[in-house]
């Protein structure tokens, strides 16, 4: 008689015990099982596995009428569809199809839910982002869409779409990041719609530096406060009224506030925030066809963003009755972001206003009250849940007041120099920045145009516009409150009502520009208004890449699409002509070495151009940077230090006042002045320079490396180290670890014929050789002609790729 | 000895089979191979087949794994291997190794278990 063998017992507890450990994740090591299984793991991620280039039908969507994909050679969709329903459904569902990981993880992000992902570590970060009240501003946006009937329409469609993508889904093909860190995508909601385009928003206007303004006006008093950080500095070329010369802003003195005292300064040090980039720019502009060869208008956008892989954009053609767009779309929202269709052409820069405010409380030792107008009033609260691997749910109280969240506490504090400050941001107001993009995908003229912007308020963006009857135009569009001069600058004081209830700047004079006489228009982060606005507004603009724009668009008077390419890949900074020869004129070349002459005498001939070979901009950056670290050192012992006054107030001092007391060194017995300080900074400047070319290359591309990160930071998924022509202040905005994101020109015509280039890939599948595709090409200033089909029988007839869905 | 090379080399040939008919055929969790391995290794004690079913298993699942990811690889575009070994800083050819292992591992065991569950008095019985 056979029987089942009680010595099996071991191997048996063996065996489910290996399954066991493989299955899971263990020390922050992959599953290895499931990962290294040929049939359903990592392999099964590869190239063979992606559908774009196939011909396929697709049921499972329940659209209305049958919708069509064609897939050029790039892997660009081109989505006909025969509803705006059906158009949406099918871009969720091809969109989660290319980049599924990439959205569901910045929905996460957003939200402040990493821990869910990560065992360890972002239980900081998830806080901190509850705290600053970006779910609940998601919330509260999706609330106020959820009554917009043909928002909510598209919102609803888009989610159907990705979710049934993801229904489809089994391990197998999954993701690889999926499995990767071990979990499973969740059903998409508008809520992660809308937590994508809250994160945008955040990234674009989280900047602000209240806190060490108002420690910097209380150390330096009202006279050197103007003096050292003006709201505007340096020549400024400002977008309206068409950029003529002479109407520059008006530089306002900035009082000190009546409640500013010392109880506003806390004895902390200010902690530096990285999360945000002032410096987050872009350019843009639009030529009218009076200046063009073609005798049609042409325009140009290049938002400079955090560089990743898979790229923030996604190409597509949109097409349904009524719309036929193309552009870029932001993976995990409907509609294209930047774009063009038959008639209009439109492109972003970031507004760069100063869209945060903070209010210093005095709250109840408990945090159930606070006082405002001599009143005690309730504070609201809620429990934030943040869920998390492995462990039991994290519950944290977040506090509301009227102005906004408290965002550090007694209990948590990443800014304990913030503590018990309210944070007004213009983010946590509901608004549906959907239904502008939506509208701009149909718009066939100006007026069409105007009427989509009317719905935009955050983050403050320049819309700039050419339409085929040749209007051009630029908006700087948003919700602007209307301010005293200086306000929003400081902390401001919580326990009063009155700058609380603000008023906005109406929609007809917000600052516009509209077939100025030059007949261009261009925005690049720089002051939106000339010296004729009536109204105060401030922010972190930036002077270098307007001026640059302007420079050349002024000579240009028969540009085509080649000469606007070049302009975008303009390495030009004109600080650095500006800066060279003030630096020179005080510069004692008669203690100078003749080698070190010789180099000045070099650095003269530049143009300022941050070349791939050009050597001699590393010399004047070591130079400038060596200057900087020199000068202003009381400053720096002030512990709510966060940053110089801009290069063009240094400059100016330098120039006109070399004897200012910021260019004495504390250390030394002599008075120093901006001789000393040029020449030994020259020198010092020099030594190492000489000594980097004796060991390797000054060339500035290899000083100059660009990473494209994969947003875990894991390398093996990113693009690391490329070396890169370009610098921040050019038109080329090239730096590290951000740059031009999408590189767009369009001539509007009988047929738009546009070219355009991102770096990254249409696919964010890491096991596809597409998953990188356009960085080299990016990288070295190609651009693709981007195929624009007038009707789907174009695009059937070109196209590579071809899906039927129902 | 012939003989037993034959046995082993049959049993190996089966397990492969089963296993590709497991891992194709359906779709439940990436172990469910094991089940009819277990089988098989049963299957080898009934039938009294002088063969270490641990090293039947092993061969069968150690060769597969790294075929297979081969040439799913290759058929693929040949980057996943790659960024796997980029992932985990070790050169490619460790990490079709440490698949193999696993693969095999899991399979020889699996083997094992049914040879040992099904006790049937085999001469030849191994210490596998």
């Amino acid at each position: 008689m056979k029987k089942i063998n009680a010595g099996s017992l071991f191997p048996l507890t063996a065996l489910i015990l290996l399954i066991y450990i493989l299955s899971h994740q263990l020390a922050d090591i992959f599953p290895l099982g499931k990962m290294l299984d040929p049939f359903i793991g990592a392999v099964q991620n590869n190239e063979g596995a992606d559908p774009a280039a196939r011909r396929m039908d697709i049921d499972g969507l329940q659209l209305h009428d049958s919708a069509a994909v064609y897939f050029d050679s790039r892997r660009v969709p081109h989505i006909y569809a025969s509803s705006d329903n059906d158009l949406y459904k099918v871009q969720g569902y091809v969109t989660a199809t290319l980049r599924l990981w990439q959205m569901d993880f910045l929905s996460y992000a957003s939200a402040g839910r990493l821990s869910e992902i990560f065992s360890e570590g972002f239980l900081d970060y998830d806080r901190g982002q509850r705290r600053l009240g970006i779910l609940e501003a998601a919330r509260r946006s999706l609330a106020m869409i959820e009554k917009d009937t043909a928002t909510d329409r598209a919102l609803t469609a888009y989610t159907a779409g990705v979710n049934a993508y993801i229904r489809g889904l089994s391990y197998k093909n999954m993701p690889f990041e999926y499995k990767l860190l071990d979990y499973k995508p969740e059903p998409w909601t508008k809520l992660k719609t809308v937590l994508v385009m809250k994160y945008m928003a955040f990234t674009l206007s989280g900047y602000e530096e209240d806190y060490s303004m108002t420690g910097m006006m209380l150390a330096l008093g009202e006279d050197a406060f103007n003096k050292f950080y003006p709201d505007i500095a340096g020549p400024v070329s400002p977008m309206t009224p068409g950029n003529e010369r002479g109407s520059e802003p008006i530089q306002r003195r900035i009082g000190r506030p009546g409640y500013l005292d010392y109880s506003f300064l806390s004895t902390r040090p200010v902690v530096q925030d990285h999360t945000y980039n002032p410096k987050l720019g872009s350019n843009s502009w639009a030529v009218s066809g009076k200046r063009t060869r073609s005798g049609h208008p042409i325009l140009c956008s290049d938002p400079h963003l955090n560089l990743s892989l898979p790229a923030i954009w996604l190409e597509m053609q949109l097409s349904c009755p009524g719309m036929n767009v193309y552009g870029v779309s932001i993976p995990g929202t409907p509609a294209v972001v930047i774009g063009f269709n038959e008639n209009i052409a439109w492109g972003l820069t970031n507004g760069a206003d100063d869209a945060r405010d903070w209010y210093k409380l005095r709250i109840s030792p408990d945090y159930t009250s606070y006082l405002i107008d001599g009143k005690w009033l309730k504070m609201d609260q809620h429990t934030e849940v943040i869920m998390r691997r492995d462990r039991k749910p994290f519950y944290d109280t977040v506090y509301w007041t009227v102005q906004g969240p408290v965002v550090n506490t007694e209990s948590f504090s990443q800014h304990p120099e913030l503590k018990d400050h309210a944070l007004r941001w213009a983010l946590h107001d509901p608004s549906d920045e959907f239904l502008t993009f939506m509208q701009l995908s149909r718009a066939r003229d100006y007026k069409d145009y105007r009427e989509a912007l009317t719905h935009y308020s955050c983050p403050i963006q320049n819309f700039t516009f050419a339409g085929r009857d040749n209007t051009i135009a630029a908006v700087h569009q948003g919700r602007m409150p209307r301010k005293y001069p200086g306000e929003g600058k400081f902390i401001l004081d919580g326990t009063r009502s009155d700058p609380v209830s603000r008023s906005y700047i109406p929609q007809d004079s917000l600052p516009a520009v509209v077939n100025p006489s030059c007949n261009y228009v261009f925005t690049a982060n720089q002051p939106p208004a000339d010296g004729a606005y009536p109204y105060y507004y401030n922010g972190y603009f930036s002077e270098n890449r307007a001026n640059r724009i302007r420079q050349v668009l002024e000579k240009d008077s028969l540009a085509d699409v080649r000469s606007m390419e070049a302009l975008q890949l303009d390495n030009i900074n004109p600080f650095a002509t500006a800066a060279i020869s003030v630096l020179v004129a005080v510069l004692d070349t008669s203690r100078l070495a003749p080698d070190e002459r010789n180099a000045v005498r070099l650095l003269r001939t530049w143009n300022g151009a941050y070349d791939a070979s050009e050597e001699r901009a590393g010399l004047f950056e070591l130079w400038w940077r060596n200057v900087k670290n020199t000068v202003c050192e009381t400053f720096r012992s002030y512990p709510f230090f966060t940053r110089l006054p801009d290069d063009y107030v240094l400059l100016d001092l330098i120039r006109d006042k070399p004897e200012d007391a910021c260019f004495d060194r504390q250390a030394t017995p002599g008075k120093e002045t901006a001789r000393d300080i040029a020449d030994s900074a020259f020198r010092e400047a020099w030594k190492l320079y000489s000594s980097m070319k004796s060991k390797g290359s000054v060339r500035w591309a290899d000083n100059n490396a660009v990473n494209i990160l994969h947003p875990t930071n894991i390398a093996a998924l990113s693009r690391t180290g490329m070396p890169s022509a370009g610098y921040p202040e050019a038109v080329n905005a090239m730096s590290s670890g951000w740059g031009p994101s999408w590189r767009m020109v369009v001539e509007l015509g009988d047929r738009p014929n546009a070219y355009g280039i991102y770096p990254g890939g249409q696919t964010g599948n890491v096991g596809s050789r597409r998953y990188d595709e356009f960085v080299n090409d990016w990288n070295k200033g190609h651009y693709y002609h981007l195929q624009f089909f007038m009707t789907r029988a174009e695009a059937a007839g070109a196209a590579g790729g071809r899906w039927l869905l129902k | 000895m012939k003989k037993k090379k034959i046995y082993l080399l049959a049993t190996t040939a089966i397990a492969i089979a089963l296993i590709i008919v497991a891992r194709t055929a359906l779709t439940f969790a990436w172990w469910s191979f094991v089940i009819p391995l277990i089988g098989l290794g049963m299957y080898t004690s009934w039938r009294k087949w002088p063969v270490p079913a641990f090293l039947a298993g092993f061969l069968a699942g150690f060769v597969l794994w790294i075929v297979m990811n081969i040439y799913f690889d290759n058929r693929g575009g040949g980057v996943m291997l790659q960024k796997l070994s980029e992932l985990a800083t070790v050169p490619a050819p460790l990490v079709l190794l440490v698949s193999g292992i696993i693969g095999g591992l899991v399979s020889g065991l699996a083997c094992h278990t049914g040879r040992a569950a099904w006790a049937a008095p085999i001469k030849d019985n191994h210490n596998l």
